[in-house]
């Protein structure tokens, strides 16, 4: 039987988490135990078993098709919504099954927020595109509205960007400012894990770096996980690294220790660049 | 200096075949714009000229054509200018487009999401199959059904003879549902996956993200869906005119009989002779439903050309 916890918020602003010790912070926020997923016939990832802890940057890379993106994208049940797609094993979230029937969705999604390769702001304003998730979730007085917008934006560092025109539509502001937008509306929901699918691939360096930087202030409340192809972003803003090749996970490790010193053969080729 | 080579001469200079098919499939192209580009515009000018000379040779009025509700160009009025208000038609063809598309879009939508979201398994094998076979119904049979359908419901389970605005808004909504549907369809599936999935992530539930994400973006499909559906039904002629009673009065109820602009244009045009003030005056009702065909056109391109991105 498992034990079921309740998941701690680990946003307020008190909550300052210096060091990686304590017997709260050796459970993993997040693991996954022997996660199969399956398209139809097709297996996209095989067997992985991973574990995330807490306040820590996880970097997935690994040729394209190599089931990375398809097994993030199962850490908050997004492939729940694929037709004939499967999962087997399992997935803890704080130590609770996230398969399992009495589980809530929506919570989960709540919870473990994620930010997709390319930006994808709502026909709406920047402030409406922030506040949809509070909203959906029930927040409903304007001044607790216009606090978590704020917070969010400041978060995704776009609010002195944008505070001038909160109320003009999203779909004006740049590709950079847009991620940063979504990165800002998957904050409002105040999430534990943030997943983040190849976030700057689509854009330019600057942006890019933005949002490095980003992911640095960031993992001081949260957990993130995040998919990229590309191997110096991983090392510069990672603090574990696994390697993912054909659906499995060949190798999981600090990300200096990857980089420099893999025990896997495969791992070491990819990373200089003989495969993929 | 190079010696100038004659023209014939030069490989640069040979006719070939090629360019001939060439230029032959350039003039085909061309002569079959110009020749619908002409035909419009001819059709436009008979239309104009025509409908203008109710106004300009028999000397009716603009002003009781808009308002006047007394439809009888044969007669005239002691000044020697025809009786002609139109205004019944106007409001007639009006209710029916407007009432019609009230009933038909929350229909067209709903099927259209369900067809997207909810169940696009059967959507795309039950429901596509059935909105292309009614796309393709012809008016008349529509016509036929309202008649012996839904005037007589109407007439034992409601009130009055069953002919009317109803009938004719009935028999309406019905006809321009596929089309309605379908082009909401396809804007409903135009929204990208993407958005889908940006929504649901947020942990909203599907009905919220089809109710704050997709159906927003998707407004400006969805209307022009609404408007090509409302062109069709004030343009439609043959099925509203055998089930609206074709009164040429303003009626008190949507249960009396009534006409459209495009009823009392069929009914009338076989009886009269060309260039008398009652043949012009049904000119002036197609010039109506030109001019009105032409604003909803423009309306669809407007509301195109506004599309974010």
């Amino acid at each position: 039987m498992q034990t079921v916890a309740v998941p701690s918020r680990v946003l307020s602003s008190q909550t300052h988490v210096t060091a990686l010790t304590g017997p709260e912070l050796t459970r993993p926020k997040l693991e996954t135990d022997r996660l199969s997923v399956f398209y139809g016939d097709h297996q996209a990832v095989s067997d992985v078993c991973l574990t995330f802890k807490k306040n820590t940057v996880t970097a997935l890379i690994g040729p394209s098709g190599c089931g990375k993106s398809t097994f993030l994208r199962a850490l908050n049940r997004m492939n729940d919504s694929i037709e004939g797609c499967r999962m087997a094993g399992e997935i803890r979230y704080d130590g609770i099954e996230l398969q399992s029937r009495q589980v809530n969705v929506l919570e989960v999604r709540k919870q473990i927020g994620m930010v997709f390769q390319r930006p994808v702001p709502f026909a709406k304003s920047i402030y409406k595109n922030v506040a949809y998730g509070p909203i959906r979730h029930g927040v409903k007085k304007k001044k607790e509205l216009d606090r978590i917008v704020e917070d969010s934006l400041r978060k995704a560092a776009l609010w002195d960007e944008v505070k001038d025109f909160l109320h003009q539509s999203a779909l004006r502001l740049s590709g950079g400012q847009q991620q940063r937008l979504c990165i800002a509306r998957a904050l409002a929901m105040q999430p534990d894990v943030l997943l983040l699918d190849e976030p700057a691939s689509a854009l330019d360096p600057v942006s890019t770096a933005k949002i490095e930087e980003l992911i640095g202030q960031l993992k001081k409340e949260i957990t993130i996980i995040i998919v990229t192809h590309n191997m110096q972003q991983a090392r510069r803003i990672s603090d574990e690294t696994a390697y993912f090749y054909m659906g499995r996970m060949v190798e999981h490790g600090p990300t200096e220790q990857i980089f420099s010193n893999p025990r896997s053969e495969q791992t070491r080729q990819y990373i200089s660049g003989q495969i993929g | 200096m190079a010696k100038l080579v004659k023209e014939t001469e030069h490989p640069l200079f040979k006719k070939s075949s090629k360019l001939r098919t060439e230029r032959f499939g350039k003039g085909l192209t061309f002569a079959a714009v110009l020749l619908t580009a002409l035909l419009t515009a001819a059709i436009f000018f008979l239309v104009i000229s025509k409908g203008l000379s109710t106004f300009f040779v028999n000397g009716g009025s603009v002003k009781e054509f808009f308002t006047g509700s007394t439809w009888n160009p044969g007669q005239k009025h002691e000044g020697g200018s025809p009786i002609i208000g139109a205004l019944p038609f106007l409001t007639g063809s009006l209710a029916v487009t407007g009432l019609s598309a009230l009933i038909c879009t929350p229909l067209a939508i709903g099927a259209a999401l369900f067809m997207s979201e909810i169940s696009p398994k059967a959507g795309r094998k039950v429901m596509q199959p059935v909105i292309e076979l009614l796309v393709g119904i012809p008016s008349v049979v529509y016509g036929f059904i309202g008649l012996s359908v839904v005037v007589p419901l109407l007439r034992d389970h409601v009130t009055g003879s069953g002919f009317g605005i109803a009938a004719g808004t009935i028999v309406l909504s019905v006809m321009i549902l596929p089309t309605v549907t379908s082009l909401a369809l396809d804007a409903i599936q135009a929204v990208p996956r993407s958005l889908r999935e940006a929504s649901l992530a947020l942990g909203s539930t599907r009905w919220q993200m089809i109710y704050k994400v997709i159906l927003k973006t998707a407004k400006p499909g969805l209307l022009m869906a609404v408007i090509f559906g409302m062109a069709r039904a004030f343009g439609e002629a043959l099925a509203v005119q055998m089930v609206i009673g074709n009164a040429s009065v303003i009626p008190h109820s949507l249960f009396e009989p009534a006409s459209t602009l495009t009823s009392i244009l069929t009914m009338g045009m076989g009886y009269t002779v060309l260039g008398t003030a009652e043949n012009n005056a049904l000119w002036t009702l197609a010039l109506i439903l030109l001019l009105m065909s032409l604003a909803f056109t423009i309306a669809v391109r407007w509301i195109g050309r506004g599309k974010p991105q």
